[in-house]
């Protein structure tokens, strides 16, 4: 420890502990489950001796001093345990007790709040939940004075430790080969392996049947988290933790995503599990390669708790932090009575760094009583916002609510809703329906909801009407609707989060965060909570010292639970703890490289630092250090914050050095196309371009543009015979009779065509006839070519037909012998003759 | 190996085994460059023609083939059809000027580029790097170019004008208004900026030059182990609460593909039209000013990169994407759309794609057999030897699917 300041407060702890509530030296009692209508006398004693003795009062003190909560021990009266900070006879006296168990600066940090979430008379059935209201009302002090964000967080020295053991992937496949890629290559190979069928090929071709391809894109798919303990410990091998595996993107893509599983996806899954821990089992664990630049190691709890910017709460009367469930209730945390808990139900489960996952049809809900209090408190402002911080899982979704105040879908007073991606607000006023329609909503164009995520606040007042906040930005526009009021609002309705308090608007996605305030929060204000962020962030140091040799030197990383799966790692920054090190004695220390290893491996996602490339200067280092790189990047997360244990490999720091250079990929075979007709047809501007040459008419002739427009899109679009269709035929056989027509028809083209003249009597002969087809057939087949088909089976066929249609037709006019020469010219064009390529 | 097929010629069955039986003992290597020495016969001239024109030879043009003094020889009679130019180059090249990939789209200037390039042989390796347009020659009543609309390409189409007799070369700082600096071939025209530059994030415009020059579509190349430093802000990290999304799928493309489609940060165009179709509208480039573009939805990730200039890198050069095979002769990274054109073009995917292209369209297959991959591989080198001219391997791919 090298703050004085976190000294004096552990001293503090020890002597709170040691006077809890029920004497001296007590062990911390049972929880009770005081009532939580809080009760507490008028009080009578003297006034607030200063401005912050007031904000004292106003925010922490009038709410624990009832007899349900600390007053009922740290009293003036009996038991008058010390330290009395809820004595109700004089509150300067309680003022002077409270300063030694509450820290202004970081309010969850107070003595107060971690010895009540610790199990010490929480007056809830949830500790952490007492901790967070405590958090709530000391906070309000704080930021009634002032006091939070001016104070710097005094970062900690983490304790020492080295990076652990780990199983490590073997540089051979062969372990591979004998276990999992015995199901990808069986079940995976047709879509994830470079002799895929293009349509259907896909990256990571860890089912390659070269297993030097497939084998290290396998690796960052399987993650042997959980199986270490096993291999390492267990003598007779025999036992597999049920843990190791699980997190192997190739178990939860059959698990959890139902990808293409072969027979049954659960058992298709544990047979893959199977395999990745027999995989494991081949494996020894190992340490980290010794020649590695390495720092030391730390979990992500052993980092100093980051104070983030103050939020604007000074309105909140309902807020959800979703640290805890327990019992199926989320509790709401705002401080303000009655507490309107959340009772979940369905499809919703805790989400890691804090927050809900709500499922389809999930939802979390207030009783009708405590949610009165916010038709109570709004009524008497008339005006009110709704903040939340949501992670919307789908963009399209109609009719999806993330918070209602309702009696059900017809009915309500407010509603933050989502269709596709954009964000509604409707609410019931003076001037809207009793459903709260028409809605307000961010424009479409704007797609203001994203799948990520979003800090969304909806303010109403009369005068302005309703606003739409995403991100800190009033994206709603106008609102048509303003001049109303809400006193035809319902008492008897509920808060809703996630869906409809009927069950028939579910919302899917992640909650982290929504409060309800009884003011319309002004644009700074929501910019400000913007700002404020939502979750716990920590300082991590990463000692550094020995390879630097600058005195407790660190990078340090700001890092927070992300997600459920996942770490947020961002500004990473040099710093030295010792304030002996300045600019003024501070070597140039350059670093490049940067890896962030987890559990005694280097992930192979999301190393975001790889690239950098930067040197730490004494000009550019200040007391709080120097930032190496403004990037953030996720990690996935493996075992959990409390136990993943991070540290970080360096290409370069300082005069120590370990490039890593990647291997040279195998080049995958090409890949051999499906074995297909030799021969194909011809496609719909080479049908057009070779009838124009057979014919003589020009592709501009009025005539065959109108026609050839109308059948493009009909003639062959691809040369293949598979792909040959009854409609291309069709098509062909349009465009070679116009083609025919226009040359029939037009003089010149008809003797080029024919070699002769048509006469009225051409097919009244058979040497008539023979003209005409001999001619086409000449066309059509070419001369000399083995490949044609004889000329006499063409001429035969086109004799045949003439002779048919001149049954029906006359053919001793020129029209008549006209139209059956256009048809015989389009049978003869309009073939597989001129068709086949 | 011809020898041995026309002696089996009466027995097509034959022919094909011993065509098989010839690649599978590895002989055609050793035929390779003597097995089109001879002049091909009125039918295998006849089907190159088709092949390659789209259209059947005339008697004097059979003839011309069947006198010359080889296959290749005989089917670059072929590329001289206007037909080639106006049919087989023109539909080859439409569908990569729209996202629907489309044969069926009016003619324009990335179109007419293409055409132009195959004609008079400008090397097809500064695809998508030169300064260089083909506009019609002004015979034919299409008015003047204008880089805010395609006025003059429909004209082209509605005249039915011939495209291989009036075409004319041109730049595209002179008429587009952008600098030489910053023209990047086919990709600075006004076709392709209005099918990828407009609206959106400019990404479309790598991920479709990808699609269409290397033949390689973003499934094919993911890699979720290149750094993601340079993933925009506008991508979220934890779709919907689930960051396992993103460091399982976004990752795999983005962080290969936004530090390239960097090289476009100055670019924009100007229309909006939500239907993205060509309307008018003209390709912006401010230079040393960052689009707006580059920075919607900036909140989604507010620690991703927030791009400062046009500034590209390639991630890809290591790990799987290594055997696209990039230049060794350039460093993989540099400013702007030329440069990372160059990059590119100048890779072995991007010459492997045009050829396997052509051969397909000539074959009317994919590469199918050990011998038609030695045939690519000789084309490509023979493509590089040729100063990268397209009718080179049309000619070339032409022979080898003569047939006997």
């Amino acid at each position: 420890m090298n703050a004085t300041r976190i000294t004096g407060l552990i001293a503090l702890a020890a002597s709170f502990a040691l006077s809890a509530c029920g004497g001296g030296g007590a062990p911390t009692v049972a929880n009770v489950a005081p009532s939580q209508a809080a009760t507490a006398s008028a009080y009578t004693g003297p006034a607030p001796a200063t401005a912050d003795v007031q904000a004292f009062e106003v925010n922490l003190w009038n709410n624990i001093r009832v007899q349900n909560r600390c007053g009922q021990c740290h009293n003036a009266t009996s038991p008058a345990q010390m330290p009395n900070f809820a004595r109700s006879d004089d509150v300067n006296l309680a003022y002077v007790q409270a300063n030694t168990v509450v820290n202004l600066a970081q309010p969850s940090q107070s003595i107060m709040v971690v010895k009540v979430s610790g199990g010490h008379n929480c007056w809830l059935a949830d500790n952490n939940a007492c901790g967070q209201i405590l958090t709530t009302w000391i906070t309000n002090w704080a930021n009634a004075t002032g006091q939070t964000s001016s104070t710097a967080v005094q970062l900690v020295a983490p304790p020492v430790q080295t990076v652990g053991q780990s199983l490590n992937f073997p540089a051979s496949y062969t372990d591979y080969q004998n276990t999992v890629y015995t199901l990808t290559s069986k079940y995976c190979v047709r879509c994830h392996s470079t002799t895929a069928d293009p349509s259907v090929e896909q990256a990571p071709y860890h089912a390659d049947p070269n297993l030097a391809i497939a084998y290290p894109a396998a690796i960052p798919k399987i993650d042997f988290t959980g199986c270490s303990p096993f291999v390492a410990g267990n003598s007779d091998g025999t036992k597999t933790p049920l843990s190791c595996g699980v997190n192997s993107r190739l178990y939860q893509r059959l698990l959890t995503d139902n990808h293409n599983c072969w027979d049954n996806c659960a058992s298709d899954a544990a047979q893959m599990l199977a395999q990745i821990q027999a995989f494991a089992q081949m494996l020894t664990p190992s340490n980290i390669d010794p020649s590695l630049v390495v720092s030391d190691a730390i979990t992500l709890t052993q980092g100093t708790i980051a104070s983030g910017a103050a939020r604007y709460d000074a309105d909140t009367i309902a807020k959800y932090e979703f640290q805890s469930v327990v019992n199926n209730t989320t509790f709401d945390t705002s401080g303000i009575d009655p507490a309107a808990d959340l009772t979940i139900s369905g499809n919703v489960t805790l989400a890691g760094g804090w927050g809900i996952n709500v499922g389809a049809g999930g939802k979390a809900q207030a009783t009708t009583s405590s949610s009165s209090k916010i038709y109570n408190l709004i009524q008497a402002t008339g005006e009110f916002s709704v903040e939340a911080w949501v992670a919307p899982a789908l963009v399209a979704a109609d009719k999806s609510y993330m918070v209602s105040y309702s009696g059900g879908d017809t009915t309500r007073n407010f509603t933050l809703g989502q269709t596709n991606q954009d964000y509604d607000f409707m609410l019931r006023t003076s001037t809207t329906a009793l459903t709260g329609m028409p809605q307000l909503q961010t424009p479409n164009a704007a797609m203001a909801l994203q799948a990520s995520l979003q800090h969304v606040v909806l303010t109403y007042d009369p005068v302005n009407g309703r606003q739409i906040y995403v991100n800190g930005v009033n994206v709603g526009g106008a609102d048509p609707q303003k001049g109303g009021t809400i006193a035809n609002w319902d008492s008897t309705f509920a808060l809703v989060l996630g869906n409809e308090v009927s069950g028939d608007r579910s919302w899917q996605g992640l909650i982290k965060f929504v409060a309800i305030h009884s003011r319309a929060m002004s644009a700074a204000q929501v910019m400000q909570n913007f700002n404020a962020g939502v979750g716990e962030r920590y300082y991590m140091l990463f000692n550094v010292a020995s390879v630097t040799n600058v005195s407790q030197a660190y990078i340090m990383f700001t890092v927070s639970q992300y997600d459920s799966y996942g770490y947020l790692f961002y500004q990473p920054t040099f710093i030295s703890l010792d304030p002996t090190v300045t600019s003024a004695n501070l070597p140039s220390i350059p670093v490049q490289g940067i890896r962030i290893g987890l559990n005694g491996a280097i992930p192979q996602v999301g190393q975001a630092y790889i690239p950098l490339n930067t040197t730490v200067t004494a000009a550019n280092y200040t007391p709080t250090g120097e930032v190496l790189s403004p990037i953030g990047t996720v990690i996935a997360l493996q075992s959990g914050p409390a136990t993943d244990q991070f540290f970080l490999t360096f290409d370069v720091l300082g005069s120590q050095s370990h490039v890593v250079v990647e291997p040279t990929p195998t080049a995958p075979a090409p890949s051999p196309g499906p074995v297909v007709a030799d021969i194909g047809v011809k496609t719909f501007a080479q049908v057009n371009a070779t009838l124009s040459a057979l014919t003589g008419v020009p592709t501009s002739n009025a005539n065959v543009v109108a026609t050839y427009q109308a059948v493009q899109q009909q003639l062959p679009p691809t040369p293949t015979l598979e792909s040959f269709s009854a409609a291309n035929q069709v098509g062909v056989a349009q465009l070679a009779i116009q083609y025919c027509n226009v040359a029939v028809n037009t003089p010149a083209l008809q003797s080029q065509l024919f070699g002769v003249s048509l006469s009225p009597s051409q097919f009244t002969t058979q040497a008539g006839i023979n003209a005409v087809t001999s001619a086409l057939a000449q066309r059509v087949l070419g001369s000399g070519l083995n490949s044609s088909p004889p000329a006499s089976s063409v001429t035969n066929e086109l004799s045949s037909l003439i002779g048919q249609l001149c049954q029906t037709n006359s053919c001793t006019t020129s029209t008549g012998t006209n139209a059956v020469a256009a048809a015989a010219c389009a049978t003869a064009f309009g073939s597989s003759n001129m068709l086949i390529n | 190996m011809r020898q041995i097929a026309r002696r089996a010629a009466a027995t097509p069955h034959l022919v094909t085994l011993a065509v098989r039986a010839a690649a599978c003992a590895g002989a055609l290597a050793l035929l390779g460059g003597t097995a089109f020495a001879q002049a091909p016969n009125a039918d295998q001239a006849t089907r190159m023609y088709n092949r390659i024109a789209g259209v059947p030879p005339t008697a004097a043009q059979l003839s011309q083939m069947t006198s010359a003094g080889d296959p290749v020889t005989a089917a670059l009679i072929a590329t001289n059809d206007p037909a080639f130019y106006n049919n087989t180059i023109r539909n080859m090249a439409a569908p990569w000027t729209n996202r629907n990939q489309s044969v069926f789209v009016p003619l324009n200037d990335y179109t007419a580029t293409v055409i132009g390039m195959v004609r008079d042989n400008v090397p097809f390796n500064t695809l998508l790097s030169a300064d260089l347009v083909y506009i019609g020659d002004g015979k034919s009543g299409e008015g003047t170019y204008s880089p805010a609309n395609n006025a003059m390409y429909d004209a082209l189409d509605a005249n039915n004008v011939d495209l291989s007799a009036h075409l004319v070369t041109s730049t595209q700082s002179a008429l587009s208004g952008i600098p030489a600096a910053a023209t990047a071939g086919i990709m600075t025209t006004r076709g392709a900026a209005s099918a990828f530059f407009i609206n959106g994030t400019n990404r479309a415009m790598f991920r479709f030059t990808m699609l269409n020059h290397l033949c390689n579509d973003l499934p094919t190349v993911m890699d979720i182990t290149r750094p993601p430093d340079r993933i925009r802000q506008d991508v979220t990290r934890s779709p919907g609460g689930a960051s396992t999304l993103f460091l399982n799928n976004c990752i795999g493309c983005h962080s290969g593909m936004d530090p390239m489609a960097q090289a476009f940060a100055y670019y924009n165009f100007s229309a909006t039209d939500p239907t993205m179709t060509d309307t008018t509208g003209q390709i912006v480039y401010t230079a040393g000013q960052t689009q707006p573009k580059y920075h919607i939805n900036n909140t989604n990730f507010p620690q991703g990169f927030n791009t400062p200039d046009d500034a590209w890198n390639n991630h890809w050069r290591t790990g799987p994407n290594y055997v696209l095979g990039w230049s060794a002769t350039l460093p993989g990274s540099g400013n702007g759309a030329k440069s990372m054109g160059q990059e590119l073009e100048s890779s072995a995917a991007f010459t492997s794609c045009q050829v396997t292209r052509v051969f397909k369209t000539v074959c009317l297959r994919a590469p199918n057999s050990a011998a038609d991959f030695t045939q690519i591989n000789s084309m490509i080198t023979s493509f590089q030897a040729h100063n990268y001219s397209l009718r080179q391997p049309f000619a070339e791919g032409a022979a080898y699917c003569m047939g006997n």
